[in-house]
């Protein structure tokens, strides 16, 4: 689906012109607003679901204590410790505060990493959770920052089939808006079509754990 | 399941024949709304099959290849299997982790106990798969991957789609749902049982769905709390004041 398809999708279902979300003659939203909704629902769905991931190898020193993350990291999906002999090891989430009592050396006894901490150090880096001791490399799985939609024809950065979790997360999050047509009960309506399209992607993508 | 195949013009005229009155929707609305309603039936139970085949790799610098994209023609993937035949068992990733920490360092050709042939594979993220043990030499199109393809898209009155009999009218009904939704009140109201049905009909073909809490509650098929009265139901307040009521 393009991104016009979509917006024209919007368009009908909010009774304003057809034109590809070129023009919202009711002045109740802007071009600009519906397409912030539209870019806020596509980063919802991907930092939430991990449906597109991206993969990098990010090479680490010995004693590194700060690791730093693609400049368009969102989430982590999953990471993987591999040491110069090639060994690999899944790393875990951890929190700092949990290291910190589980593992209260772990900062300063170097060893071979189990975890990492990417939600609680400065913005775009991680910690390892124990401080490598020796140099290696971080197989990084990672929700990347999807690129901009503009509504200048590009293609959406989902499958077809999450089209209409997007298109209802922004017609809530339109409807949502204080003004002459907020709507709550469609809001909460779109609220429940978006939450389908997480479900829908949380059981295609959970295995069979 | 007896297949048909429809097309777009069939589809908009049953939509047409669904209302009684005037249409309250453009031919262009109709599209949509029938498009719309075929991506969602395919995303909530993978109808729409395509099959994918990929070449194996051997150890790129000494590190086994686990990962494997299935490449953007294909949504995701639901089977997995070698060209001889032999399928690989379907897992996930964090059991893996759990289960054999070391399965990412393993071949084919490790020994002990790890197989001689790919055993099982799970979903990374929709279009990535891994497989344990990786293979220890390439194969050139030995990996057979079943998916769910890209739900097609009518476009021109004469374009068709094959889809069940049984789901033409639940694929009708929710359509003239999506497009009630510009109408708010009452009469978006009155399709909501669609919507409902549409789950229903979902449920009933995909397993998974039927298991999910979350998903039950909003098709309406968990009906267990209805067997226990929320409004007027007797309480200790409502007796006390029954009875204070009684005595004054």
């Amino acid at each position: 689906v393009i991104d016009q398809a979509l917006l024209t999708e919007i368009q009908y279902a909010l009774l304003e012109p057809p034109d590809g979300g070129a023009s919202w003659p009711s002045e109740i939203w802007t071009r600009e607003e519906v397409l912030d909704g539209l870019n806020g629902a596509i980063r919802q769905l991907l930092r939430e679901t991990h449906l597109v991931i991206t993969r990098t190898e990010i090479p680490v020193l010995a004693g590194a204590v700060s690791v730093a993350l693609p400049d368009d990291w969102i989430a982590s999906a999953e990471l993987v410790w591999r040491a110069a002999t090639n060994v690999r090891t899944p790393l875990g989430p951890v929190d700092t505060f949990g290291a910190d009592l589980a593992l209260p050396s772990w900062e300063t006894a170097p060893g071979l990493p189990i975890g990492y901490a990417d939600l609680d150090g400065a913005v775009l880096t991680m910690k390892l959770v124990p401080t490598p001791l020796l140099a290696g490399t971080v197989e990084l799985l990672y929700v990347a920052r999807p690129p901009l939609v503009s509504g200048a024809g590009g293609i959406l950065p989902v499958p077809d089939e999450f089209a209409s979790g997007l298109k209802y997360n922004t017609i809530g999050w339109l409807l949502s808006k204080v003004g002459r047509l907020m709507d709550p009960e469609r809001a909460a309506y779109c609220d429940k079509r978006y939450q389908l399209t997480q479900v829908a992607a949380e059981l295609i993508l959970g295995g069979w754990a | 399941v007896p297949y048909t195949t429809t097309s777009l013009s069939a589809l908009k005229a049953s939509l047409a024949q669904r209302w009684d009155g005037v249409v309250f929707w453009t031919p262009e609305e109709a599209r949509l709304a029938i498009n719309e309603a075929l991506r969602d039936w395919n995303l909530l139970t993978g109808r729409w099959r395509g099959k994918r085949i990929l070449s194996t790799a051997a150890p790129l610098a000494g590190v086994p290849v686990v990962e494997y994209a299935l490449g953007a023609t294909m949504t995701y993937g639901m089977r997995v299997a070698m060209l001889s035949g032999h399928p690989l068992h379907p897992t996930s990733v964090l059991e893996l982790d759990l289960g054999r920490p070391t399965w990412r360092r393993e071949t084919t050709a490790s020994g002990g106990s790890v197989p001689t042939l790919p055993e099982l594979w799970a979903p990374q993220s929709l279009q990535r798969i891994v497989i344990w043990p990786a293979t220890a030499t390439a194969g050139a199109n030995d990996l057979l991957i079943d998916g769910v393809a890209a739900t097609p898209v009518l476009v021109e009155d004469g374009d068709l789609v094959q889809i069940g009999e049984e789901i033409v009218d639940v694929i009708v009904d929710f359509a003239i749902h999506i497009i009630a939704f510009k109408e708010a009140g009452p009469r978006w109201r009155a399709t909501n049982a669609a919507f409902q049905a549409f789950l229903q009909a979902a449920a009933g073909e995909n397993g998974l769905l039927k298991a999910n809490q979350q998903f039950r509650r909003w098709a309406g098929l968990d009906r267990r709390r209805d067997m226990q009265k929320m409004k007027d139901a007797p309480n200790k307040i409502a007796e006390v004041v029954k009875e204070a009521g009684a005595g004054s």
